[in-house]
């Protein structure tokens, strides 16, 4: 199962702290002398292009959702008011964040901690679960170091923050703390 | 006089790719124990 294209982009790097997200975004950093310029965008073009590109996502009313969606929708939310602080969370028409990958799952926004699912991942709880799980990894990680780089995906602090996550929700599932919300899901 | 702390430069947004979440997900077993874990919940429910 593959989403993301095998072929990479190459950017220019201007700034080695961005290369954990040029290479999220499909891509791979080019380290070269000012003095022999290509014709390639820079990793800041590229994050910038990305944030152009993720402000076209548009946010879903519930009430636009069918009542499969909607159900799974609810568990997310249920899931992540186990965590203090994890702003709202919404269904949203995702678009890819770089011309490097298919589809953009989720995405989590540092400063307000808002959480948004691309429309697909609520077909199943599986994978709506599964976008919870490591959005909320971002999460719980970004809160205990402040820092985005450390937050990031595969760093040490996101595994140890999803390890706590999952924890954290089997304990709750166990205690029936989601039980409403799973009369109706289809996983 | 103590120069004020700079800010480092934030970057808002982390969006993810089904890609990333499937590679984070598996990696560390998070699907297996969080599958088992939510399917014997709900056939525990659906018994009710």
């Amino acid at each position: 199962m593959s989403y993301k294209s095998s072929v990479r982009g190459v950017v220019l790097q201007t700034d080695s702290k961005l290369d954990n997200m040029t290479n999220h975004l499909g891509y791979v950093s080019l380290k070269v002398e000012p003095s022999s310029p290509l014709p390639i965008k820079t990793d800041k073009q590229l994050i910038q292009e990305m944030v152009n590109k993720l402000a076209q996502t548009e946010i879903i009313p519930d009430h636009n959702l069918t009542r499969r969606e909607r159900n799974h929708l609810e568990l997310a939310r249920a899931l992540a008011r186990s965590f203090q602080g994890v702003g709202l969370v919404s269904a949203a028409m995702i678009p890819p964040a770089s011309d490097m990958v298919i589809r953009t799952a989720g995405t989590y926004e540092f400063g307000s901690g808002k959480i948004n699912i691309d429309r697909p991942e609520l077909e199943h709880a599986s994978t709506t679960v599964a976008v919870m799980d490591h959005e909320l990894g971002h999460h719980v990680a970004y809160r205990r170091t402040g820092s985005t780089e450390a937050a990031e995906d595969l760093t040490p602090d996101h595994a140890r923050a999803m390890e706590y996550v999952t924890a954290i929700i089997v304990r709750n599932l166990a205690a029936g703390k989601y039980d409403e919300q799973l009369k109706d899901v289809i996983w | 006089m103590k120069k004020p702390r700079q800010k480092p430069e934030k970057i808002p947004i982390m969006p993810d790719t089904p890609q990333q979440v499937a590679e984070t997900f598996h990696s560390y077993g998070f699907k297996n124990t969080l599958e088992s874990a939510f399917l014997q919940r709900i056939a525990s429910l659906q018994r009710k």
